[in-house]
């Protein structure tokens, strides 16, 4: 940690080069030579060496002052004499000293010399490349290039000494870890993706704080940065003073062309420091097609995948611990050989307690025993799961049951659940980026959770109990995060927005605010038939975009087997509502694939289509019909903690005959526009999801082929992802847990909700099945032995 | 009331582009509490204008950007421009400073970017052999041909830039940089002193490297 005379000191020196009128360009090389200056100081310290690294910082940042002048170190010595004549003499010789032979007998001036040497312009290029480059600018055999590769050979045994000293290599001492991603921005497309330096972007002296984080989303920065966990848990951790916490994203193509070719590893977006000098790296795994990002992150950034290829080495934790979050670790286990510590539940709740339990035992990795007993510490949290403390069984290529390590350890861990939301910390100043995201908008969740209990939803079910924050603090909070950032739309985010007891009341008190500053409001996740005509109105006056509507299936038994509350009353009523107002465009959101669906359930699909059509024609005149429907059809992908967790999911055949059965029938229909998925991948998010410790070997087989970005469709690869299943002989099993007694590879997971409730309501549901399937058999679950 | 706005655009903030700097600057203004006036009509947009769009990677000490707000400063006079650039720089990142905020000249009833004659910059490029004799010859040319996309045809065409180019010399040395300063032909007809200087490595059979090159535009000329 800095001392205020430290800080002083360094602001006297940088004021000392503006008075001076330094060029930027010296005065940039200046702040270099003094960072990896001080490093080197700071780290000879550590191990032993009584060294002023003010000092060495003092004299390195003023060292080339007058750098424009004919003898530079003699005419900045005359100046800084009288005001600090320490720095002033180290500066006098350092273009001129020979360095010692041996660690031991470094003074300060020998470190702002050796540091300099190693300096290119405003990059740390280490001492030998550096003065290589020197000697190549000389005429070979010169006078000049003889002398310097004298030197070069008489500094080998220093730099060899100082690296046994340290018990590690000089560059990753002296650079800090920092990397010279600036120099090769002018080469990439949107630079901005890498430079952080946003509106409210913490900044912190790595040296002032104890634990060094990342935060890791294993897509582009454009996507990351609109997500809103992220910008919770960034503002979490900056507001504790022992924890700095950056950024990273995954790099775009072309940046990672570069940093293989260059030979850079991933870094911070926030200070362009290599991942792998963090404490912690935590990955938000959001959806299951970001996996085969995670790996290729670590392939990036030079950390070895498996948890147990990363013991501490001599003394040193030569990686950080990594951690995951978000809603797929309630299915830890296709990456549960990769990670360290995996958070179940709401992070807000876990990771502090995980950062207390790290600070107090004081870098508990540099050695393997300490690491085992911090990782036994916190597996005893609620919320923590640390998967190399639990060993899955399988018999005859099935799971059986999993062995703890330990015997104390918890035989379940249970989720963490944020209880008071009006308590729990959301950002009033969050970080405004610099570049246009996908989503640039204020943004509040109204409530954690959701009442409804579709069937087939996972998050319906682990982010149970609904939590709801009062108005007054949603309304606080926008206030906070428009004077702060700027935005013209404010997004209210919750599972089922309509859902929000005075839903009513929030929007239209929403709007008389917002519509005075300029400011729109958008509603995602309203449902149709939640919400007044009165509200409904209000949006319309001003943004007629289009309404959205779930009815998920297209009968009303297959509505009632997913547990989806609405009937067809509801959705005539609700559009009926909608048409009334002004509203032409309207988007129904349909499933396909799912448990006892027949070929009734898809007729049902365009039967209700049509019907709806038919109804807002008999609305309006002939001549002024404008009404848009828009039937989107996604696939259904069996998800663990929901009753469909049992489900056999269908082959990629069945999945699109049926879009293709669908897109024949709607072909006839008039004035819709029929959408469907990729059946692909959906197959390979099936597989993902319900995947256990075996599946890791197929998302590596794949990534290794170069398979990454899956949830870009351009970029997916279904053949590779097939091959690597095939090949790696991970388990691709589209019905693998037909029986609800067999033991589930997540059941080590307690996500809240009693496992024979999901059993009761799976049989709830199958219970309805048609008991004359009008054509096919094959999807209802009596087929199944 | 239409206000002038001149500041520095340095360090990391060169690799933003022009319309994301516009929309930074519009949020910087929003949240700073003044009001931006909107253009009316189908699709309203901020009356908010940069005089001269910065090519990605350069800086520059003297940008200029327009807008009118639907209020004026409070306090109207000097002191209220002074606390407004006080304002806005402490909300602006590193790398983007307010130089001053000025009320514009009612006499000068059109935009500034329709105003602007040309540009200068200072090129700081990797350290080169004597040039002072290279760029004459160069500059001597009947003709000083250079590459240029063609809009309409998306075509590459060598064309004449020699009535682009108001100055063009080796200003100095710094050790290992060779300084160069320019002066370029902007706005209706405009030169990208990167052209210029492309041109002039291939004409003196130097190895042209963009990644070792900075540019920073220190004037802009107007009318």
């Amino acid at each position: 940690m800095r001392t205020e005379e430290s800080r002083a000191g360094r602001e006297q020196a940088l004021t000392r080069l503006a008075e001076n009128g330094t060029p930027a360009h010296i005065v940039g090389h200046c702040k270099q030579v003094a960072g990896t200056a001080r490093r080197i100081a700071l780290a000879l310290s550590r191990s032993g060496l009584t060294l002023d690294a003010d000092l060495v910082e003092r004299a390195a940042l003023l060292h080339d002052m007058v750098r424009t002048e004919e003898d530079h170190a003699e005419a900045a010595y005359e100046l800084l004499k009288d005001a600090d004549p320490a720095a002033a003499e180290i500066i006098r010789g350092h273009m001129t000293r020979s360095l010692p032979a041996d660690v031991r007998a470094l003074t300060e001036a020998d470190i702002v010399s050796l540091a300099d040497r190693s300096v290119l312009e405003d990059r740390y290029v280490g001492y030998r490349p550096r003065m290589e480059a020197i000697a190549r600018r000389h005429a070979p055999g010169s006078e000049a290039e003889t002398f310097i590769r004298a030197r070069i050979r008489d500094t080998e045994g220093l730099l060899a000494s100082m690296e046994e000293f340290l018990g590690e290599g000089l560059d990753a001492v002296a650079s800090g870890g920092q990397l010279p991603v600036r120099y090769y921005l002018s080469r990439v497309e949107r630079p901005g993706r890498y430079i952080g330096n946003e509106i409210h972007a913490v900044k912190k002296d790595p040296e002032d704080v104890a634990i060094r984080f990342c935060l890791a989303f294993p897509d582009l920065y454009e996507i990351g940065m609109s997500y809103t966990g992220l910008q919770i848990l960034v503002g979490l951790l900056n507001e504790r003073a022992d924890v700095y916490c950056e950024r990273t994203f995954a790099p775009a193509q072309d940046m990672e062309d570069l940093m293989r070719a260059e030979g850079f590893p991933l870094f911070t977006v926030d200070t362009h420091t290599d991942v792998k000098r963090m404490d912690f790296l935590g990955f938000t795994l959001q959806y299951e097609h970001s996996y085969s990002n995670v790996i290729h992150m670590l392939n990036l950034a030079q950390i070895p995948v498996r948890s147990s290829a990363r013991a501490p080495a001599g003394g040193r934790a030569p990686y950080p611990l990594l951690i995951a979050g978000g809603p797929c670790c309630y299915n830890p286990e296709p990456l549960a050989d990769v990670f360290d510590i995996i958070l179940i539940g709401d992070a807000e709740e876990t990771l502090p307690l995980v950062m207390d339990a790290y600070a107090r035992a004081d870098a508990p990795c540099d050695t393997a025993e300490g690491k085992e007993k911090f990782l036994r510490e916190i597996a005893h949290l609620p919320g923590i799961y640390i998967p190399k403390f639990y060993t899955p069984v399988y018999e005859d290529g099935r799971f059986v049951r999993m062995d703890k390590v330990y015997a104390d350890l918890p035989d379940r861990v249970q989720k963490a659940v944020v209880v008071d939301l009006d308590a729990a910390y959301f950002p009033g100043r969050p970080i405004v980026p610099l570049i246009e995201t996908v989503h640039g908008r204020a943004v509040v969740e109204l409530f954690r959770g959701c009442g409804r209990g579709c069937r087939f939803c996972q998050a319906g079910f682990v982010y149970r109990p609904v939590r709801r924050r009062s108005k007054e603090r949603i309304l606080q909070i926008i206030d906070e995060q428009l004077a702060n950032t700027g935005y013209d739309e404010v997004s209210l985010l919750s599972l089922s927005t309509g859902d929000y007891p005075g839903i009513e009341d929030l929007t239209c008190e929403l709007m008389d605010r917002l519509t005075p500053q300029d400011v729109s409001l958008s509603l995602p996740s309203l449902r149709l038939d939640s919400i007044s005509e009165e509200v409904l109105a209000r949006i319309g006056a001003y943004k007629k975009s289009g309404l959205t509507f779930a009815p998920e299936a297209g009968t009303q038994r297959l509505r009632d087997v997913v547990h989806k509350n609405i009937t067809e009353d509801d959705i005539f009523r609700s559009v009926q509502k909608a048409v009334a107002i002004g509203w032409t465009r309207v988007k129904f959101y349909f499933m396909i694939g799912m448990p006892t669906e027949t070929r009734a359930d898809l007729d049902g699909i365009v039967d209700l289509a049509e019907r709806v059509c038919a109804m807002v024609r008999g609305m309006q005149e002939p001549g002024k019909r404008n009404f848009h429907l828009t039937v989107s059809v996604s696939n259904f992908v069996p998800k663990p903690n929901t009753p469909f967790q049992w489900a056999r999911a269908n082959t990629e055949e069945e999945l699109k005959e049926k879009n293709f059965y669908l897109k024949d029938r709607f072909k006839k229909v008039r004035g819709v526009q029929f959408q469907f998925h990729d059946t692909r991948s959906s197959y390979v998010e099936t597989m993902l999801a319900r995947g256990d410790r075996r599946t890791l070997a197929a998302i590596l087989a794949a990534v290794e082929a170069g398979c990454k970005f899956d949830s870009w469709r351009e970029h997916f690869r279904y053949d590779l992802w097939r091959e690597a299943f095939e090949k790696s002989g991970a388990p691709a099993n589209l019905d693998p847990y037909p029986d609800t007694d067999a033991p589930l590879p997540w059941d080590v997971i307690d996500d809240g909700t009693d496992k024979a409730l999901l059993i009761s309501q799976w049989n709830k549901a199958l219970a309805l099945a048609d008991p004359a399937p009008q054509t096919e058999a094959e999807t209802a679950p009596e087929t199944r032995a | 009331m239409k206000y002038v706005i001149r500041f520095e655009k340095t360090d990391l903030m060169v690799f933003i582009s022009h319309l994301d700097l516009q929309r930074l600057l519009l949020r910087a203004l929003r949240m700073a509490g003044y009001r931006p006036a909107y253009s009316h009509g189908f699709n309203p947009h901020p009356k908010l204008s940069i005089a001269l769009p910065l090519p990605l990677g350069f800086s520059s000490s003297c940008e200029l950007m327009e807008v009118e707000l639907e209020v004026g400063l409070p306090g109207g006079d000097a002191k209220g421009a002074r606390s407004a650039a006080q304002k806005l720089n402490e909300i602006l990142p590193d790398g983007l400073n307010i130089l001053s905020v000025e009320e514009k000249d009612e006499r000068v009833s059109r935009s500034y970017s329709a105003l602007v004659t040309g540009a200068a910059y200072e090129i700081l490029a990797k350290e080169l052999p004597d040039l002072e004799d290279s760029v004459a010859v160069f500059l001597s040319q009947e003709q000083i041909l250079a590459p240029k996309k063609i809009k309409k045809t998306g075509k590459i065409e060598q064309v004449d830039i020699k009535p682009l180019i108001q100055e063009f010399r080796v200003e100095k040395k710094w050790g290992l940089m060779t300084q160069f300063a320019c002066r370029v032909a902007a706005g209706a007809k405009s030169l990208n002193p990167l052209t210029l200087l492309e041109a002039f490595y291939a004409h003196a059979g130097l190895p042209y490297n963009p990644a070792e090159i900075t540019v920073r535009r220190t004037q802009i000329f107007f009318d």
